[in-house]
């Protein structure tokens, strides 16, 4: 990891507030910020562990409506004549409690799925996030159902000379969704260059030889599978709190499908990766907006979507290293290249 | 024809199977297999193709659990435990084609291979505690020793799978080594290797047995297994059908019955 253009690009970011005070534009940044979020956790599992979860959006869609929830409060018959009542929590504390939640929520679907492999565990995590969509929509005691939850609160935060201030600006709003991207980001980068993720990377290289070598299959792919699916909570309630109304449209099949596009077009396996990936993803929409009719737009993300994948299969970040290698010595042969050249050898 | 070399009862033994037998679909793969194989030799298992070899290291190392019998390690019932436990109490094996994690350096590969020598707990990783940065220290410098134990050294930051082929073999018993095995199970690692490079392979399991590692291999070049083995089980039809000295083995009228044929009394 390379933590001097780590820190220039966290500096770039942080001061863009002041450098670029639109409103509009802040707001758009924010919520790309908070699906660049999701797209780090998606990007462990898919990208370094080599697990695809096409049920990601489940997970954000718990930890939104976890969140909303706890800080909310709210009473349940759960039946049997009992009646579940939950205060009203802070804001901050319903938002931990959502990470907890989430964890939970991804070491069970770990454990049911990881018995399974390949194409078994993509249909069981699609499943998973239909039924929460499923639960979200007809447990109206609990989530309103298609009314959605709304007057959510906004996250607060006490400044010195201030005092306790709702975080209800775009700015605030945008350097709070850096702040958790940071560090999720963080978290994800101390965790691959550890024992711990070098065991997750060696299961996706090549799982028997791991195995052989002492490393214990379904204890590091829930462990993945739970952090992912915290972070993925987390970023979900992020949105809960900086949108203030959610409804069962967050489980939707599209945002799974945003976030695997922004991991696979910036380069699965690579830190940066979900971060170049979902910056393109997520502004392009917006930025093409005053530009071109909405439906040209479509056709502008698709074909870029096409463009990427044809030519950079294995993404923009690694393209980029390659280009850089290629510059410093232009004779090297790609290692693309070798590597094809090198899988035909093997299997002939 | 005098028993040369045998083994002492008293003798510590590495591994014994006793009665294994394994059936796979019907196919009666593994039939009352009983072998023991003593501490610090290098011995040698094999057979025609569908001998049952690669069944019974599957067998061993816990990916296939036994149909019945028992496997015994260090005198520990190993039966169906899972492969990274049976990792745990010291016999790592190398597999017949994937050998290497392809897309690390041969550096990353070690690396992650030294797995189960690393203590240091998540928290203690994540918030770069001073316990993971000596652990990691230590290692990064065993895998420097383990790339002199292999003379790959050279070729620390390349990828793995731009070697040569007899070079991903070697870097391939390399993870298995970084294990820390007591006893280390090769599947016919000289497969495909060019003679040149057979020898530097045998010059490495000598250098590996001299260790105090102990050796089961698999392997179809003949030359090598005569020359390196201190002790040879022959399998044929998943049955033991002779066990002993080199010299003894290539004498023995039921190996060469397994391996030739005997002409006309089989037609």
């Amino acid at each position: 990891m390379n933590w001097k253009l780590f820190a220039i690009f966290v500096l770039v970011l942080g001061l863009l507030p002041f450098l670029w005070p639109d409103p509009y534009f802040l707001s758009v940044m924010g919520s790309a910020g908070i699906m660049i979020i999701a797209a780090i956790s998606l990007n462990l599992l898919l990208g370094y562990t080599g697990q695809l979860s096409l049920g990601h959006a489940a997970f954000f869609g718990i930890g939104a409506y976890t969140s909303a929830l706890m800080s909310l409060g709210f009473d349940v018959d759960i039946g049997f004549g009992i009646t579940w009542q939950v205060d009203a929590k802070p804001v901050w504390l319903a938002f931990a409690t959502a990470i907890v939640v989430t964890g939970f929520f991804g070491w069970l679907v770990g454990k049911l799925a990881f018995k399974v492999r390949g194409a078994y565990f993509v249909v069981i995590t699609i499943s998973f996030a239909q039924v929460m969509r499923m639960i979200s929509l007809n447990w109206t005691d609990l989530t309103e159902g298609p009314m959605g939850m709304i007057s959510i609160p906004p996250f607060s935060l006490w400044i010195p000379g201030e005092g306790l201030m709702n975080l209800t600006s775009k700015a605030a709003i945008y350097w709070l969704v850096l702040t958790v991207g940071v560090l999720a980001y963080l978290l994800i980068a101390m965790l691959v260059s550890s024992r711990q993720g070098r065991a997750m990377i060696a299961l996706r290289e090549n799982e028997t030889l791991a195995t052989s070598v002492g490393i214990p299959v379904t204890y590091f792919l829930a462990l993945a599978t739970i952090i992912s699916a915290a972070i993925a909570g987390a970023a979900g309630g992020l949105y809960a709190h900086t949108v203030r109304i959610i409804d069962p449209d967050v489980f939707l099949f599209i945002y799974t499908v945003t976030m695997v596009i922004m991991v696979v077009a910036g380069g699965k396996g690579t830190l940066g990766g979900p971060v170049i990936g979902g910056l393109i993803f997520g502004l392009m929409p917006e930025m093409l907006r005053g530009t071109v009719q909405p439906e040209v737009q479509w056709v502008i993300y698709g074909i870029t979507m096409i463009v990427i994948l044809l030519f950079l299969p294995r993404g923009l970040v690694p393209a980029f290293y390659d280009f850089i290698a290629w510059i410093r010595s232009p004779g090297a042969i790609p290692e693309r290249e070798s590597r094809r050249v090198l899988a035909t050898e093997v299997k002939s | 024809m005098t028993l040369a070399k045998q083994t002492p009862e008293t003798a510590s033994m590495v591994l014994s199977l006793e009665a294994v037998t394994m059936k796979i679909a019907g196919l009666v793969a593994l039939d009352n297999v009983t072998f023991n194989i003593p501490a610090g030799e290098i011995v040698s298992l094999i057979g025609p193709n569908g001998a049952g070899k690669t069944t019974a290291y599957n067998v061993i190392s816990g990916y296939m659990p036994p149909t019945s019998g028992k496997v015994r390690l260090f005198d520990e019932d190993i039966t169906g435990h899972a492969p990274h436990s049976i990792a745990t109490r010291g016999l790592v094996r190398s597999f017949q084609r994937t050998s290497v994690f392809d897309d690390q350096t041969v550096f990353d590969n070690l690396l992650t291979a030294y797995h189960l020598q690393g203590r240091a707990s998540l928290v203690q990783s994540l918030l770069r505690l001073p316990k993971f940065r000596a652990e990691e220290k230590q290692l990064k410098a065993r895998v420097w020793e383990m790339l002199d134990f292999l003379e790959l050294r050279h070729r620390a930051d390349e990828r793995a799978a731009s070697l040569s082929y007899g070079e991903q073999r070697i870097l391939g018993v390399g993870i298995a080594l970084a294990a820390n095995p007591k006893i280390l199970l090769l599947d016919e690692p000289a497969a495909g290797l060019n003679p040149s490079e057979t020898d530097e392979f045998k010059a490495m399991i000598r250098r590996i047995g001299d260790s105090g590692v102990t050796v089961l291999l698999v392997e179809h070049d003949m030359h090598m297994v005569m020359s390196i083995s201190d002790r040879i089980v022959v399998l044929n039809q998943g049955r033991v059908i002779a066990e002993g000295i080199p010299q003894e083995i290539q004498n023995n009228p039921a190996v060469i019955e397994a391996y030739l044929g005997s002409g006309v009394k089989r037609a």
